[in-house]
């Protein structure tokens, strides 16, 4: 499995930014179903990451999805900020090779 | 004369797990059929014979775990079909075994891990993982 996740990391990244910006916009809209949607996005998030043996990732999108699974407003916001700073670290870390 | 290769049809909302499974499984020797939606999935398994289905279980279309029993139970199919997912295994368990389903494939473990558990249920391998 060699080189798979170097192979695949760049859509990895753009597929968690788009996921990112969803759940960020739903986050910001408070509307019913918005929790809804943010677990949806971070369940797919923490699907990809564990795919690729990004733990780390993986366990804070699952940490998000769980936070508005029970309606934990400040969990997702803790979470969500978490998750993006790990996507961009890990973008700055692709660029730098 | 040669083996015919092992067959594996995949249904997952998420287009970049597709790549990702498609991808590492080939590169095993399998052949990959990919489905992202559930009218996809009907097109892909017509009078198609795969020797192992995968079913993500959250999707916005439909549980895995329902789905699976629909294959099972009203399409007939005797593949083995297994859910994948990033559920915990419990949840998964209880689900693949009140759909009657054959067993399940925990994402959490990554690519690798996944792989050689295909090839276990491939080769005549155990229920659940």
């Amino acid at each position: 499995m060699e080189g798979l996740r170097e192979r695949f990391m760049s859509r990895f990244l753009e597929s968690a930014r788009r996921r990112l910006d969803r759940a960020e916009e739903a986050h910001g809209a408070a509307t019913s179903d918005a929790l809804g949607l943010i677990a949806t996005e971070m369940h797919g998030m923490a699907g990809e990451a564990s795919l690729l043996e990004l733990g780390a990732i993986g366990q804070t999108a699952r940490a998000c999805e769980e936070a508005a699974r029970r309606g934990d407003r400040a969990g997702v916001d803790e979470t969500l900020r978490a998750l993006r700073a790990a996507t961009a670290a890990l973008e700055n870390g692709s660029r730098h090779r | 004369m040669t083996t015919p290769r092992k067959s594996i049809l995949i249904l997952d909302d998420s287009p970049l797990i597709l790549e990702i499974v498609r991808e590492a499984l080939e590169r095993e020797g399998f052949d990959v059929t990919l489905a992202g939606d559930l009218r996809d999935l009907d097109r892909r398994i017509t009078g198609e014979n795969p020797n192992l289905i995968l079913i993500d279980v959250n999707m916005p279309e439909a549980f895995g775990d329902d789905v699976g029993q629909v294959l099972r139970e009203v399409r007939k199919l005797t593949a083995p079909i297994w859910l994948f997912s990033n559920l915990d295994d419990p949840a998964l368990e209880q689900r693949a075994r009140e759909a009657g389903l054959d067993g399940f494939i925990s994402k959490r473990s990554g690519i690798e891990s996944f792989v050689r558990r295909v090839r276990q249920i491939l080769d005549g391998g155990g229920p659940s993982a």
